[in-house]
């Protein structure tokens, strides 16, 4: 059965070749062009990772992040930050956001889609990621 | 603020200042000096005035040195007629001694002899009166004679009235002092009042030796007399270069002085009381505008009573004359003394204030070249600061605040450098780092559909989605360099023309317009055709495409909120221009979600953005200085929440109507 992941970002040409390459690899994509209008998205789904631009109007993904984690039927979605905010040698990684983890917008497809898929198969492993970047 | 009012009156200050410390140090001195010479003029009139009275005192001893030697004279005189063997021979005869004329026959032969060499009035006799008595005292021969010509207009004839010839009431027949003088056969002088007239005369005894010692006889006294008269003042004048007054029972009998000045001189005598002062001590008398000296010597007969006095008076014309000479010689030295001390005050304070008038003046520059700083560069602003960089004595201590000054001036130019090297280096860094990570999102889409299409697994429709993607994202990174470069340039060139707006709005709303109606969005152009204005066509189509960039971002992202796909009908934009007197305004409004209050204030600064979506941020910078190019204003009107309403005013075209 295809994942569902729910892809946050305020900008359409991104957001569109992203839905388009994932959808290649078999997810199933729900589109929110900010925090505030992916919140109303999961009133009514519940996608298996959430995958978020951090700069947005309206809502940021660092606000949407902790209310997605504030909320208990929510907290344990698989969450990505995916930001052109993010050097992509990882230096700059959001320590204060409580995502599963952080994207830089400069790496490959092909070294996102790993990550993301094992966080989607072994939520078990979430904590342990979480751990070790505390 | 007038930058004109302040350097004004920082100039006067020290004008000001020369001026109270010019006058106050002038004045000071000036009263230190007036004060200084009083002291100094009291003083040494005082000492003058004291100079005089001691001199005045050296006067007795003159004085009685010239009675002294007026009647050793007349002793003399006495003494060489009594000792002449002739005189001796008539007196010696009875009955020739008692004939007049043979008596003076024998008065000018013996005179003749008798007269001293060097008698100053070179007459016969130093006395004006020749008595002779017997040695019982009983006169038998009294004449007086003239004394030369010099008091008495030459005519020494006139002067020669015989006693008898002009008999006196009361002339005595008996003379004590002769009969005294005959039984001590001692000569004698004094002073006497014979027929009313006063005498000083000196009696000599001519006595015949007997050849004992014990006994000899008396042939009779020979008296040698001079009239106290007023030759005698004027002799006695001449000698003490003082007037003499005779006094003769409180009244003038003779004096030096004329008529007027003597009755004067007797009623100033008894005025001040000089004849009661104790011996020795002088009165100042004031004798018609002359001060005088005064002191009284008593005239003494020959028991020691007294009959009369001699007033003395010293004029102090001539003291006057140098307490004159010293005052104006102080006044002089006064004048001259303050003259130097308003040119020294003046120095002084031109020394004080000139230094202050400098720093002043650096001061003035300082803020006037401040001025040029914030207007234009630095560079500019530490030229104006090195030309007023003033040359200061560094030894006074005003020098030493004008070198604090400059160095603090300096400090602050470099911190002020320094401030804005940071300031231009913090906008330089914000700039760069919102255009970097405004890049990375097309960037980022064309690399990751690049990554996928390399993937043969892919479908047809996806694969074309994905290349019209990547093409728009190009393209809109095109756009925001040409919008970066543009922005960067700074200043636009405009090619303005009189043209009518309307093409100009119809030539920017063309492309959007149908993206617009696309999304359901209305766009209501209201333009009336006549409205004319000096623009640059295509510079302010951009304006309006920036505008309608933002509504239609903002109106899309209210559409997403609601939700993704949904529709964003019910949007409107609306571009409405009149003709507002001279000039055009056009209203750019839309219903969108509005401007949130925090940016609204600094929303047309560049890397301002509310949507970022996709955007560099210098949109409404960019409109901003378009307008203002050509001369118009742009601003967000009203602070309603909901929708936006940008107003540009722009000058309109001289055939405006």
């Amino acid at each position: 059965m295809a994942h569902t992941i729910l892809l946050v970002d305020d900008d359409n040409e991104f957001r569109t070749v992203m839905a388009l390459a994932l959808e290649s690899f078999g997810y199933v994509v729900i589109e929110a062009a900010d925090g505030m209008a992916a919140l109303n998205v999961l009133q009514r789904e519940r996608p298996d990772a959430i995958l978020s631009d951090l700069h947005m109007p309206l809502m940021d993904g660092r606000t949407f992040c902790k209310r997605v984690r504030a909320e208990l039927d929510l907290a344990t979605i698989p969450f990505v930050i995916l930001s052109a905010y993010i050097e992509s040698d990882g230096s700059n990684t959001l320590s204060d956001t409580p995502a599963d983890y952080c994207f830089s917008k400069q790496n490959s497809f092909s070294s996102l889609l790993p990550q993301l898929e094992s966080l989607i198969v072994h939520p078990e492993r979430n904590e342990v990621v979480r751990n070790r970047e505390r | 603020m007038n930058p004109q009012s302040a350097p004004v009156k920082i100039g006067r200050n020290p004008q000001l200042l020369r001026n109270q410390l010019f006058i106050s140090s002038a004045l000071l001195t000036s009263a230190l000096l007036v004060v200084a010479a009083w002291v100094i003029n009291h003083q040494v009139v005082r000492q003058a005035r004291q100079q005089v009275q001691a001199e005045v005192e050296t006067l007795l001893p003159l004085y009685d040195a010239v009675w002294n030697e007026h009647a050793r004279r007349l002793a003399t005189a006495s003494a060489a007629m009594a000792d002449s063997p002739i005189v001796k021979t008539v007196f010696g005869d009875a009955r020739a001694a008692r004939d007049q004329q043979t008596l003076r026959e024998m008065i000018t032969d013996a005179g003749a002899n008798a007269v001293a060499p060097g008698n100053q009035n070179g007459s016969s006799t130093p006395g004006d009166l020749v008595l002779m008595s017997d040695g019982a005292g009983q006169l038998f021969f009294a004449e007086q004679q003239g004394r030369g010509a010099s008091e008495t207009s030459g005519k020494a004839t006139d002067f020669s009235v015989g006693l008898f010839a002009r008999p006196l009431a009361g002339m005595p027949i008996d003379l004590p002092a002769a009969r005294i003088v005959g039984e001590s056969q001692i000569p004698a002088r004094g002073f006497t009042i014979l027929g009313g007239r006063v005498f000083q005369l000196a009696l000599t005894p001519v006595v015949l030796h007997s050849g004992s010692a014990e006994f000899n006889n008396t042939l009779a006294i020979i008296g040698m007399g001079a009239e106290l008269s007023r030759a005698m003042a004027n002799d006695i004048k001449q000698r003490i270069h003082s007037e003499v007054v005779f006094l003769v029972d409180g009244r003038a009998y003779a004096s030096s002085f004329a008529t007027d000045a003597e009755r004067a001189a007797i009623s100033a005598i008894s005025a001040n009381k000089v004849l009661d002062a104790p011996a020795g001590r002088s009165s100042e008398l004031n004798l018609g505008g002359d001060l005088y000296l005064a002191f009284a010597r008593p005239l003494e007969d020959f028991d020691g009573k007294l009959i009369g006095q001699v007033v003395v008076l010293r004029s102090l014309a001539g003291a006057g004359q140098l307490f004159r000479a010293i005052s104006n010689q102080l006044l002089m030295l006064w004048s001259l003394a303050i003259a130097a001390a308003w040119f020294l005050s003046y120095l002084i304070a031109g020394r004080i204030t000139r230094p202050l008038e400098s720093l002043a003046a650096s001061v003035r520059a300082f803020g006037q070249a401040g001025q040029q700083g914030h207007s234009s560069q630095s560079d500019q602003a530490g030229q104006c600061n090195d030309e007023v960089m003033t040359p200061m004595r560094v030894q006074s201590e005003v020098g030493q605040l004008a070198q604090a000054f400059d160095q603090m001036r300096q400090s602050i130019k470099q911190s002020q450098a320094a401030l804005l090297k940071n300031e231009r280096l913090a906008t330089i860094g914000q700039m760069a780092s919102s255009i970097i990570h405004d890049l990375r999102n097309p960037l980022a889409t064309i690399s990751t559909a690049a990554e996928v299409m390399s993937n043969d697994g892919i479908t047809f429709d996806r694969r074309r989605l994905m290349i019209e993607t990547q093409l728009r994202a190009s393209h809109r990174m095109n756009d925001m360099l040409t919008e970066i470069l543009e922005f960067s340039r700074g200043s636009y060139k405009l090619s303005p023309a009189p043209q009518p707006l309307a093409p100009i709005i119809q030539c920017a709303t063309q492309e959007l317009g149908a993206q617009m109606a696309q999304l359901g969005i209305r766009l209501n152009v209201v333009v009336p055709p006549q409205i004319r204005l000096e623009a640059d066509a295509g510079k302010l189509a951009r304006v309006f495409e920036n505008l309608l960039v933002n509504a239609l971002q903002a109106l899309q992202l209210e559409g997403k909120h609601k939700e993704l796909g949904a529709e964003t009908a019910g949007g409107l934009v609306e571009i409405r221009a009149i003709q507002d007197g001279v000039s055009v305004r056009v209203d750019v409004t839309d219903n969108g979600p509005g401007i949130p209050a925090a940016i609204r204030e600094r929303l047309f600064e560049p890397f301002i953005s509310h949507g970022k979506q996709g955007g560099t941020g210098l949109g409404l910078a960019i409109a901003r200085a378009i307008v203002e190019a050509h001369g118009g204003r742009i601003s967000l009107n009203g602070t309603q929440t909901r929708g936006a309403r940008f107003m540009i005013l722009l000058p309109g075209g001289k055939d405006g109507a």
